[in-house]
């Protein structure tokens, strides 16, 4: 069963130029996605539509078979999707470690020691207990990534959203990064959803999905590892 | 839990926006505190010395209520005998009758001076400052002349006419003025004649030893032997000191006084004390009686069995009427029996007694008679720098308030501006924009709480010396503004001459007098300085401005990140 379901979604700015046209999918746990284009193709417009963060102009996203504009949009983001986002969006203010337990504290998660949690999960994505505790802003832009990424899987939501995850970082810590995404996706059952324009990522994973933005009112899903359809253009 | 967790956290880690905020808020709260004080011992001090007052007070005859009456009833007012005679009925209360309104309720003790205007005889002679000028100026001749025609007004007021304003001890300013007993006569009468119409001597009769005001506040003292007994009837009386060194007269020696238009009706007098008079504003009388040196003080009752006397000696002459009628033809002098001027105190405990019995009198008597007291009106008047310090603190309140809540409003403006981006970090995570909003007010609160802490702290030790200074300057602008009237018009300001304005009574039947109004008699005793100014009250009052002041900022803190779109805020950010 799907985690995650698009059904027929549209989204127009005006009402006249549509970003997305009646694009349907679906996403499932245990695998990582790879949504793909050109440079306004509607990539992070679709990666902030699945977050809740935006809303439809016209059809439905179904998480576990429930619409999520039925629900409260914060509870889901707390809770249901993890976001890391391109520019990471940490506070700037709190350590790397306080940034994750402030997740914890947001989520219905009872979590007893949350420093530990929160200790334990940077370290899982490679951060020492010192860099942990230094403010976000005193660490390098491939270490943020990964706190981003601790953040968003801190609260264990089945499904992991990221937009252009390792667009800031060299290759060996792009690779490092994938790694941690197809760990979850394969060792902890998550559904990886990764917003890149970088073939590399893209090839590593499970399922790659194709927005073209010349076709303004269609898109285009191609799988690759795990596909049951070919092409779907609408 | 959390959000309290990370707003101190917020605090904290953003010091030096908080640090200037809480310095702004501080002076704030530190303003606020030192005028909320200053109402608040403005409000301390009206209530703990109202408590402590103790009101005296009298009933007067409303002079412009009965020249309206008069106006109305039709008398021809260019005839003034027939006014005259309108006055002369609508004169104050007999003894009788305000003995009956002591026994209200409302009046806590009742006291009351008879007074009475005599001559001396050559043994006892009233000290006169212009005694030097008449005998420089004038030969012995003159003189006599000069006493014959005082002599002569004496006959056409009275020998129980009260003096003209001036108070000795113990008498609060009241009375008629000048004018109500006919302008022209006195304005056509030379001084030396003014003052010697009016006697030598006055001879002030007390009821009880609680009317002897100057000798209970201090202002005059026993010197040598004592003070007679309350209600005596023996014959005794105090003089001044001066008046004693003057014509040589010691305690226990005798001295004769005699009726002004019959020096045949003599009284004679021990003297049991000699008492100083500490205010030297002796100087400013006009006319020997006027002078308190030439005050005597008795008890009432020798007062009453003068008159008394008097009376019985008209009796027993009148048979010798057709002879003393020649006598008055040689000498121009029709004599008269003595008539005494009474004055009624009402003392009431507090201020609502007053208000209650204010009410009770104008139910019986309408608005004929009007209740004064000079202690009222004395203790208003020393409240004013108070009070005009206190207007100035609530002014200056709400202008603190206003544009320390503006400084806020505009601080937290730019601040939530700025941390436009941590809102929109927080709710992309799923934090709700209330929570968010909650967390920053209660940032918020939490520096503007502390701040008020300090601020009142700051606020509670400079308020005293700070509204000391103030009330110390009010005082001094106060004093300034009396002296320059008095030094321009050579009297004090009209809230202030009660004493001066007051007339002899003694010609409307010896009983009330004409006034209109407490007025204050001497110099106020402003209130200069407060003990205390920051209680329980004002430390809550200040405690509501801070909540006040959070909930006004986070307004707009609120309004802001209601608006906020967190996909916009971070789209923008990228």
């Amino acid at each position: 069963m799907s985690v995650l379901e698009l059904d027929k979604i549209s989204y127009t700015y005006d009402k006249k130029t549509y970003v997305l046209k009646d694009f349907s999918c679906k996403f499932e746990a245990g695998k990582v996605y790879a949504i793909v284009g050109k440079s306004g193709a509607g990539k992070t417009t679709l990666l902030s539509l699945l977050a809740g963060l935006d809303k439809l102009s016209d059809g439905k996203i179904l998480f576990e078979g429930k619409d999520i504009t039925k629900v409260d949009k914060y509870t889901y983001r707390s809770n249901d999707v993890g976001v890391v986002f391109q520019s990471y969006n940490l506070l700037p203010k709190f350590t790397a470690r306080e940034n994750v337990e402030l997740s914890i504290d947001l989520s219905k998660k009872k979590v007893k020691n949350k420093k530990g949690l929160a200790l334990e999960l940077l370290k899982k994505v490679g951060l020492s207990e010192e860099e942990a505790n230094r403010r976000v802003l005193k660490i390098s832009g491939g270490q943020q990534q990964r706190v981003a990424i601790a953040r968003a899987i801190a609260y264990e939501p089945k499904v992991v959203l990221a937009d252009e995850p390792t667009g800031n970082l060299d290759p060996e810590n792009q690779d490092a990064i994938m790694e941690i995404f197809k760990s979850l996706a394969h060792n902890d059952n998550k559904c990886v959803i990764i917003v890149t324009h970088s073939q590399d990522v893209a090839a590593q994973a499970d399922e790659v999905y194709e927005l073209k933005p010349n076709k303004s009112k269609s898109s285009k899903s191609k799988k690759k590892n795990h596909s049951e359809d070919e092409d779907d253009d609408e | 839990m959390y959000i309290f967790k990370n707003a101190f956290k917020n605090i904290s880690r953003s010091l030096g926006r908080n640090i200037l905020i809480g310095i702004i808020v501080t002076v704030i709260a530190a303003s606020c505190c030192v005028a909320l004080s200053i109402r608040k011992s403005s409000e301390n001090a009206r209530e703990s010395n109202m408590k402590n007052l103790n009101i005296t007070a009298h009933i007067n005859v409303d002079r412009a209520y009965v020249m309206e009456q008069i106006q109305s009833s039709g008398v021809d007012m260019s005839d003034r005998s027939a006014m005259q005679e309108v006055l002369k009925e609508a004169s104050g209360l007999s003894l009788d009758q305000m003995q009956e309104y002591a026994e209200s309720e409302y009046v806590s003790n009742f006291y009351y001076t008879n007074m009475l205007i005599l001559d001396g005889t050559d043994d006892l002679q009233p000290i006169d400052p212009n005694a030097e000028i008449s005998s420089e100026t004038d030969a012995d001749e003159d003189s006599e002349e000069a006493t014959e025609e005082a002599t002569t007004e004496a006959q056409q007021q009275g020998p129980g006419m009260g003096p003209d304003g001036q108070q000795g001890p113990g008498m609060e300013g009241q009375g008629m003025d000048g004018q109500m007993q006919g302008p022209g006569m006195q304005q056509q009468q030379d001084p030396v004649t003014m003052m010697a119409s009016q006697g030598d001597f006055k001879l002030t009769g007390y009821s009880a030893d609680a009317a002897m005001e100057d000798f209970n506040t201090g202002v005059s003292t026993i010197k040598e032997g004592s003070m007679f007994d309350e209600d005596t009837e023996d014959m005794v009386c105090v003089i001044s000191s001066e008046l004693a060194t003057y014509n040589n007269v010691s305690v226990g020696d005798k001295i004769t006084l005699h009726n002004i238009t019959d020096e045949d009706e003599t009284y004679e007098l021990e003297v049991v004390g000699i008492y100083k008079n500490n205010d030297s504003s002796s100087s400013m009388s006009t006319g020997n009686a006027n002078d308190p040196a030439n005050e005597i003080l008795t008890s009432s009752k020798v007062v009453d069995s003068m008159v008394a006397a008097s009376e019985d000696y008209e009796t027993a002459t009148a048979g010798d009427a057709e002879e003393e009628e020649e006598e008055t033809t040689t000498n121009g002098i029709e004599r008269q029996v003595l008539s005494a001027t009474t004055t009624g105190s009402y003392v009431f405990a507090d201020m609502d007694g007053y208000d209650n019995f204010e009410s009770y009198l104008k139910d019986k008597e309408g608005d004929k008679y009007v209740l004064t007291s000079s202690d009222v009106a004395s203790y208003e008047a020393s409240l004013v720098p108070l009070e005009n310090l206190k207007s100035f603190a609530t002014a200056f309140l709400w202008v603190i308030l206003a544009i320390g809540a503006i400084i806020l409003v505009v601080l937290n403006m730019f601040n939530i501006r700025e941390r436009k981006y941590e809102v929109g970090v927080l709710t992309a995570v799923g934090m709700h924009k209330g929570k968010v909003a909650l967390q920053f007010m209660l940032e918020i609160f939490i520096v503007t709480i502390f701040s008020i802490l300090i601020g009142t702290g700051i606020g509670a030790a400079t308020s005293v010396p700070i509204t000391n200074k103030l009330l110390e300057f009010q005082v001094q602008q106060q004093e300034s503004s009396s002296n320059q009237t008095q030094s321009n018009f050579g009297r004090q300001q009209s809230g202030q001459q009660g004493g001066q304005q007051g007339g002899p009574g003694g010609q409307m039947g010896g009983q009330g007098t004409f006034s209109k109004g407490g007025d204050v008699t001497g110099p106020v005793n402003y209130i200069d300085s407060v003990s205390y100014a920051v209680d329980g009250v004002v430390v809550l009052q200040m405690v509501g401005i801070g909540i006040l002041l959070s909930i006004i900022s986070s307004l707009i803190a609120i309004i802001f990140i209601m608006r906020y779109q967190p996909l916009k805020i971070l789209t923008e950010r990228d």
